[in-house]
């Protein structure tokens, strides 16, 4: 009866010192980010009614008080991007987008370095970076990047880290 | 031997017939087992009594047991204290899981900086409703080629 017990206490313990120090996510899930984005194209077309294109249901939301009254998907992407791994978005023409997460915090953030690079005018010059940052992502929480313009009205990028 | 003569070993030794049986070896072994199996519940029902004369000799086999000293790492007492252990240590994580719990999520988004390379443009965040915007200003002229 005491070796049943003991064998017993010992397996509850040890499952109690797993439940408690093991992380709650799968291992799998810790090393990568989920990340929604959407290129926007926002242009001026005199509307009495701001126009919204399919596919932005979404970040309507965010589009409101935007300059421009037509809102047009130029594209929209779940990217699954590992830790450190930097992806390339090809926004336009002109503009790339470039997106690395670094770190998942404690409190399930992610730390992206992102940035918007403009390509050279001229065929032997250098791509410019025009906006770079450091974000922390709070999962659903969106975020909007504003101001490349383009010879009509200008793009507009949203994106939101997904909860996993 | 038939089913209708095991029943009439039973009886006969039941007192209940007066049957005269003939022997045999699987008769004589029923009934010795019907012997054995009268004995043992005998034995059952009269419990056996300690005697006065027997009495000292008990008390005096209980005494021995409570004054020898138990050895210091018998098996009994290390499987109590690995009990009391484990069930201390599972009530201690216990309450510092409750106590503790997981980290908040956070509401927010927070940008840690911001920046820009082109000559002549400007950057800037702001935070409003729950969404982050950030921002650059440039000239048309310096994306139109």
């Amino acid at each position: 009866l005491g070796k049943y017990f003991t064998g017993r206490c010992l397996a509850i313990t040890l499952a109690a010192v797993l439940a408690v120090f093991c992380p709650a996510r799968p291992a799998a899930a810790e090393e990568q980010a989920v990340i929604s984005l959407w290129v926007v194209h926002a242009t001026e077309e005199n509307r009495e009614k701001p126009f919204f294109g399919r596919g932005l249901e979404a970040i309507r939301d965010v589009m409101e008080g935007l300059p421009g009254d037509t809102f047009r998907r130029v594209l929209n992407q779940r990217n699954v991007i590992p830790l450190h791994k930097e992806i390339r978005i090809r926004m336009d023409s002109r503009y790339t987008l470039f997106l690395k997460p670094v770190s998942r915090e404690e409190n399930g953030r992610i730390r992206i370095d992102l940035r918007v690079e403009l390509d050279p005018k001229k065929p032997d010059g250098k791509p410019v970076r025009l906006l770079g940052t450091r974000l922390a992502l709070a999962p659903g929480k969106k975020v909007k990047l504003q101001g490349f313009k383009k010879e009509a009205g200008e793009l507009i990028v949203v994106m939101v880290a997904q909860q996993e | 031997m038939k089913r209708r003569d095991w029943k009439m070993i039973e009886a006969n030794f039941d007192g209940e017939v007066k049957a005269v049986l003939e022997a045999g070896p699987e008769a004589a072994a029923w009934h010795g087992a019907l012997e054995k199996q009268r004995a043992g519940i005998r034995a059952v029902h009269d419990p056996a009594v300690i005697q006065d004369a027997q009495f000292p000799a008990f008390m005096a086999g209980i005494r021995e047991g409570m004054e020898t000293p138990q050895p210091l790492f018998s098996r009994r007492r290390i499987y109590a204290a690995v009990s009391m252990a484990a069930a201390a240590l599972l009530i201690a994580l216990a309450t510092f899981a409750v106590f503790t719990g997981s980290p908040e999520p956070v509401k927010a988004n927070e940008v840690e900086r911001v920046y820009t390379e082109l000559e002549g443009a400007t950057v800037g965040y702001d935070q409003e409703d729950g969404v982050t915007t950030l921002w650059v200003n440039i000239s048309r002229d310096d994306v139109l080629q």
